[in-house]
């Protein structure tokens, strides 16, 4: 032990020593740009040229729209690691004795892609659209603070180390330290009385993610409070802004809480605390402080993409959106009303029925704002001038599981369909609809849409509309299969599925699960396309010359971001400065 | 038509957050005529408690959501008013800016 | 649109600190959490002077060592604290150190709150009989 604190401190001194070093190298920026300042001919290219070149750019930008990309490159990253979790799930899955992992290796594999996938890709990729497009949307120079940006960001790769650490300090430990197999919720006495130091790991990389989130928040509500332009009032601000702003008064609200239930759970684990012991608060305790945190989150999560659905589907409708006011209050009502449906995860725990009626309501109520965006979206549709290009298409795929996804969670929040769907792979397969079906397709919506701005090239549209087909049939044979299984009855997380014909008509589960298993290859397949697409485009795709690459103009409906690319575009005819930068990103990129 | 001293289309708009405040009161009467399970202070009042507030603040966040955005739609009417009877500021400053920079831009 | 505010002067958009700025609350969490004492006291004082650095850079601050005092200062106050309200006075010993699982995080958090004021009182008597 004296050994290794012996080591663990040598290694720190050098990091130490290491940084401070680095940082002084790095401080000699400034004491010599005043000398550059002047009209000669080396003075000039300094000027320039408003970042470092190479990785040390990367490590050091407050620039909002290359933070968009870094959080956009570190979310694909996760979806990645998530979705290959994913499909070592499924094929598990495919006979019932399970067919590749062990139990606890099941149990890790489902703890790390639920953690992953929402917290390491869904709330980074929505950071991404936020971080390049509202400034450019509001008309704003930058963040408002960008350093607090920057470190948002780099708060993140720390905490998907931690979150995965027990997979790589397994080997090494000899399973001392282990992966945590406490699901995404973490629930007590389980995450307690695990002794696995993973479990601390991952709990710490949580906290971090979430104290990530929350100064992202407070730096998009003050951007978009301060820094609007003169001609952007709250009358015409961008739906998008719209939804965004009320993302992070939710995160505001949640992520806080979620990082001292945390810290709470740490101490519980640590140092003997009785926050969540039965003779201390008891574990339902956790329960309602994960969901108080747990229901915004998916509201969190949902928000922002209903925006850019909001935002790109009436571009290719031809038409304005439909009821954009009502969009603007559901997207509100929505935001407040998530507050007080927490214990609807909770009905099957036997607490008082008068409080479960109570929260019934307010979750049935929870779904009319919903509904109203979905209605004023079809509508936006109707009659409309359809051009049925990728992001459309995505936007329209995004609906069509936005639906299915929204039904059954009506379903779940009455209390007597609840009680018997609980636990099941119904829940499963609701929450996928909207997660994978719903926040993922407008995710891609939001890629293919922007790719000429923060590319300057145009991606390859047949792969485009392969990605969509592939993911559409995939997600939805994937998880409508999830939803039979519910009503047939199998319980969800199971590493296997050997039980007694009268849990569940075996024969008919191994199918579903087949054809989940199948549905799931086929969304792999075309997430295999969308990389390779977006990486190969972004490298060697055919250069965007056009300002308007979607001839929005015609409609009247270039919105800001686009007249900003069109000046830049103009910029770099005219000016060879703007056009080694665009290199230097696409050069850098495939460093990270 | 001045209902809280919203103008009538702000009122139609705000109509879409009137459907879950209304559900919201539905349950509270029902629950009050109807109480299924017995009333408990405790229980009953947190039941209570939840409803009420929830929707107390949805309806405090729309007034204000409306407020701030019929406030600048006025602002952004009256400006309008204003360059149209002057002369559109924006454009004409940028044809004229050679000879009277900056002589227009005095909002 | 593109004529973004100073950052620094050559570099306009660049900033070395945030990374450190993460990376060292990363590590003092691991560290104070976990119970590894190097961790916590190093990750500490990273996190400590790359907010006094961030601070000094932005023009919050003119130079960066109150910045660096000050966090130091709070740190051991917060641990002190701690200490008072959760530990009995006989746990207050040097052989005590490593033992309880508490108290060692705290003498943690309390060595790098002093290397903390002592690196920021040192900067500062340094500088000042340099110039």
């Amino acid at each position: 032990m004296a050994a290794g604190d012996l080591v663990l401190t040598g290694l720190m001194a050098v990091l130490l020593v290491g940084i401070a070093a680095l940082l002084t190298r790095i401080e000699n920026w400034r004491s010599y740009t005043p000398l550059a300042g002047g009209g000669t001919a080396t003075g000039e290219t300094v000027i320039h040229r408003e970042k470092p070149a190479g990785i040390v750019r990367w490590l050091t930008t407050v620039d909002h729209k290359d933070i968009g990309i870094l959080y956009g490159v570190y979310a694909v990253i996760a979806f990645a690691v998530g979705g290959i979790m994913a499909m070592l799930i499924r094929l598990q899955l495919v006979t019932p004795g399970g067919a590749l992992l062990g139990a606890n290796a099941y149990n890790s594999i489902l703890t790390s892609h639920g953690i992953t996938m929402l917290f390491l890709f869904g709330t980074p990729i929505i950071a991404a659209f936020a971080n390049y497009f509202i400034p450019l949307l509001i008309g704003a120079d930058d963040m408002a603070f960008p350093r607090i940006n920057a470190i948002a960001f780099w708060l993140l790769p720390p905490a998907a180390l931690l979150i995965w650490a027990g997979f790589f300090l397994a080997p090494v430990t000899e399973n001392m330290i282990e992966p945590a197999q406490t699901a995404w919720t973490m629930y007590t006495p389980l995450s307690v009385e695990q002794t696995n130091p993973g479990v601390d790991l991952m709990l710490l990389g949580l906290h971090l993610s979430g104290v990530a989130a929350t100064m992202g928040a407070i730096n998009f509500i003050a951007t978009i409070f301060t820094e609007r332009d003169d001609d952007v009032s709250w009358a015409n601000l961008d739906i998008f802004s719209w939804t965004i702003l009320t993302q992070s008064a939710l995160i505001l609200f949640a992520f806080p809480l979620l990082g001292s239930a945390i810290v709470m759970l740490l101490l519980d684990r640590n140092l003997a605390t009785t926050f969540f012991a039965v003779e201390g608060g008891g574990p339902l305790l956790w329960q309602h402080l994960f969901w108080f945190f747990g229901h915004p989150e998916v509201y969190i999560l949902v928000l922002p993409p209903m925006g850019l659905v909001s935002l790109i589907l009436p571009k290719f409708a031809g038409r304005k959106l439909f009821g954009f006011k009502f969009v603007v209050y559901s997207t509100l009502a929505i935001g407040v009303l998530s507050f007080g449906v927490w214990a609807h995860h909770m009905f099957s725990t036997g607490m008082d029925p008068r409080l479960r009626a109570s929260f019934m309501a307010v979750s049935l109520a929870i779904a009319i704002p919903s509904a109203v965006k979905t209605f004023n979206w079809i509508t936006t549709m109707w009659n409309g001038r359809l051009r049925l290009t990728t992001p459309m298409l995505f936007c329209i795929g995004f609906i069509s599981n936005f639906i299915i996804g929204g039904v059954t969670g009506v379903f779940l929040a009455a209390i007597p369909v609840d009680l018997i769907l609980h636990d099941t792979y119904y829940v499963v397969g609701h929450f996928h609809y909207i997660v994978m079906g719903a926040i993922g397709f407008a995710a891609f919506a939001g890629i293919y849409y922007w790719f000429p701005v923060f590319t300057g090239r145009m991606y390859q549209r047949t792969l485009g509309k392969a990605h969509f087909w592939l993911s559409m049939v995939g997600t939805n044979l994937t998880f409508f299969a999830m939803l039979a299984l519910g009503y047939l009855g199998m319980p969800r997380r199971y590493a296997t599925y050997q039980f007694d014909g009268a849990i569940a008509p075996l024969a008919q589960v191994e199918t579903y699960h087949l054809l989940a298993t199948a549905g799931a290859l086929i969304l792999f397949v075309g997430q295999l396309i969308f990389v390779w697409n977006v990486v190969q485009s972004w490298l060697e795709g055919p250069k965007v010359e056009d300002g308007d690459p979607w001839n929005l103009e015609r409609d009247g409906m270039l919105d800001r971001e686009f007249q900003w690319f069109d000046r830049k575009l103009e910029t770099t005819v005219t000016d060879g400065g703007e056009e080694e930068e665009q290199s230097a990103l696409t050069g850098a990129r495939s460093d990270d | 038509m001045a209902l809280f001293g919203f103008e009538k289309d702000t009122l139609l708009d705000l109509t879409v957050n009137v459907i879950p405040l209304g559900i919201i009161l539905f349950f509270i009467a029902a629950f009050a005529v109807v109480p299924a399970f017995g009333t408990d202070p405790v229980f009953s009042g947190l039941q209570f408690a939840l409803m009420i507030s929830m929707f107390l603040l949805l309806a405090v966040l729309t007034y204000y959501a409306g407020r701030a955005i019929e406030n600048a739609e006025h602002a952004q009417e009256s400006l309008e008013e204003a360059s149209a009877v002057n002369e559109p500021e924006d454009e004409v400053a940028e044809f004229e800016d050679e000879d009277a920079p900056g002589e227009l831009e005095d909002e | 649109m593109e004529e973004q505010p100073g950052l620094s002067d050559q570099y306009r958009m660049s900033s070395p600190w945030p990374v450190f700025v993460a990376l060292g609350l990363a590590l003092s969490e691991i560290g104070v959490f976990i119970g590894l004492f190097p961790v916590a006291v190093f990750g500490l004082i990273l996190f400590g002077g790359s907010i006094a650095g961030i601070l000094t850079e932005s023009g919050y601050a003119t130079r960066p060592w109150p910045t660096l005092v000050g966090v130091g200062v709070l740190l051991v106050l917060l641990a002190a604290l701690v200490a008072v309200l959760q530990l009995p006075t006989s746990a207050f010993t040097l052989a005590n150190v490593g033992e309880g699982p508490l108290f060692t995080r705290l003498v943690a958090v309390v060595v790098a709150g002093a290397v903390m004021v002592a690196m920021g009182g040192a900067g500062s008597v340094v500088e000042q009989t340099k110039v």
